[in-house]
């Protein structure tokens, strides 16, 4: 499950220099069942792979599912491993399993102190604006991951003073794009932030959720043909570790 | 003589036998027009519901039960249940006091969705 990619914008796209961050996802601290029967080892495997890096990553973007059941000691479990991790700031958006029962309000007090509404949030490092979605909470019969209007509502205002030249990377744990609906792979008003999005000339989408073995795809809006294109991005696996470089 | 004997012990066996397959036939339909057992499972697997839509009689108490290897719960579109998160091999049940047709999913899979007809 907990998967680690390595991101590395690199000279001239943000300012300030390189930059390079690892994402994981999908630890379900808990989980014991066959399909992992040990996902302490695999968290552990994962900051192994993270510490080993001869370019180490400022710091980690957790895209959720940090816990199986959303219980306190499964997020404490995650959190001490990452403490074993050489980037010491971890940026954590919730997965479904980690907002059980109390709507999400363990998650907020653990995980959301500069958070805004149900979680979500921007920061900036090295002239790259990150923005961490929460698109798992109040979901419909029969619907995708949701966002909602205040959320959207704010990120419109997060976005709008940023230059177009200024690179974006925006996270959550249920795709935003559709990537197959029928499985609940999808976020049903995602379509209306991508005119938030897209004067920006460079937009990474990042996101959890799925554990399948396989290419994995994300979505860049190209500011210059003002049309969403689907690129292939980078390919991963579960548990895998893959090197992403962005010219 | 014994031989027709034999014949005609045949003929009342075999006349017996149908009499029988009827009888139990009509005794199968009559209990098709029963009501159904009044208590029902539904089993949770592989992020669906099984069966997709039940029907039971009014008064009539329904287990969940998940066999998946992911948490689940049943949450009724108009608020008339809500179960915890239910893991693996737990169970949740609801008594169905009123007739009617409650539309449900599971809230941390959206997609999976079934129906409970009270009649």
């Amino acid at each position: 499950m907990s998967r680690a990619f390595v991101k590395h914008i690199g000279k001239g796209v943000g300012k300030g220099g390189d930059l390079t961050f690892v994402q994981i996802s999908d630890s379900h601290m808990g989980f014991n069942k066959p399909a992992n029967p040990d996902v302490v080892a695999t968290l552990q495997a994962a900051v192994d792979k993270i510490n080993g890096l001869s370019n180490p990553p400022e710091f980690l973007l957790h895209t959720g599912d940090i816990s199986h059941l959303s219980r306190p000691e499964q997020f404490d479990t995650v959190d001490q491993l990452l403490k074993g991790a050489s980037a010491k700031d971890v940026f954590f958006v919730p997965g479904e399993h980690d907002v059980l029962d109390d709507n999400g309000k363990a998650y907020l007090e653990r995980y959301g102190k500069n958070a805004k509404g149900s979680g979500w949030y921007s920061f900036d490092k090295k002239g790259v604006h990150f923005i961490g979605l929460v698109n798992v909470l109040n979901l419909k019969s029969g619907g995708l991951g949701s966002l909602g209007g205040e959320q959207l509502e704010w990120m419109e205002k997060n976005v709008k003073h940023l230059k177009s030249s200024t690179p974006i990377v925006v996270f959550a744990h249920i795709p935003l794009w559709s990537i197959y609906p029928e499985w609940g792979w999808g976020t049903e008003d995602s379509a209306q932030a991508q005119p938030y999005l897209k004067k920006f000339g460079s937009v990474t989408v990042l996101n959890g959720h799925i554990h399948h073995k396989g290419p994995l795809q994300t979505e860049k809006i190209d500011a210059r043909k003002s049309s969403l294109e689907r690129k292939q991005r980078w390919r991963g696996k579960i548990g895998g570790l893959q090197v992403w470089r962005r010219r | 003589m014994a031989r027709k004997n034999r014949w005609i012990a045949g003929l009342a066996t075999t006349v017996m036998a149908t009499t029988l397959l009827l009888f139990g036939e009509s005794l199968r339909v009559a209990a098709n027009d029963q009501p159904p057992a009044a208590n029902a499972e539904v089993k949770i697997d592989n992020f669906s519901f099984g069966p997709q839509t039940i029907t039971v009689p009014v008064g009539a108490t329904v287990t969940w039960n998940n066999r998946d290897d992911i948490p689940h719960n049943v949450v009724s579109t108009d608020g008339a249940f809500k179960s915890k998160v239910r893991d693996t091999d737990e169970k949740f049940s609801y008594t169905f006091d009123k007739a009617g047709t409650y539309s449900y999913y599971c809230s941390i899979h959206p997609k999976m969705t079934g129906k409970v007809v009270v009649q």
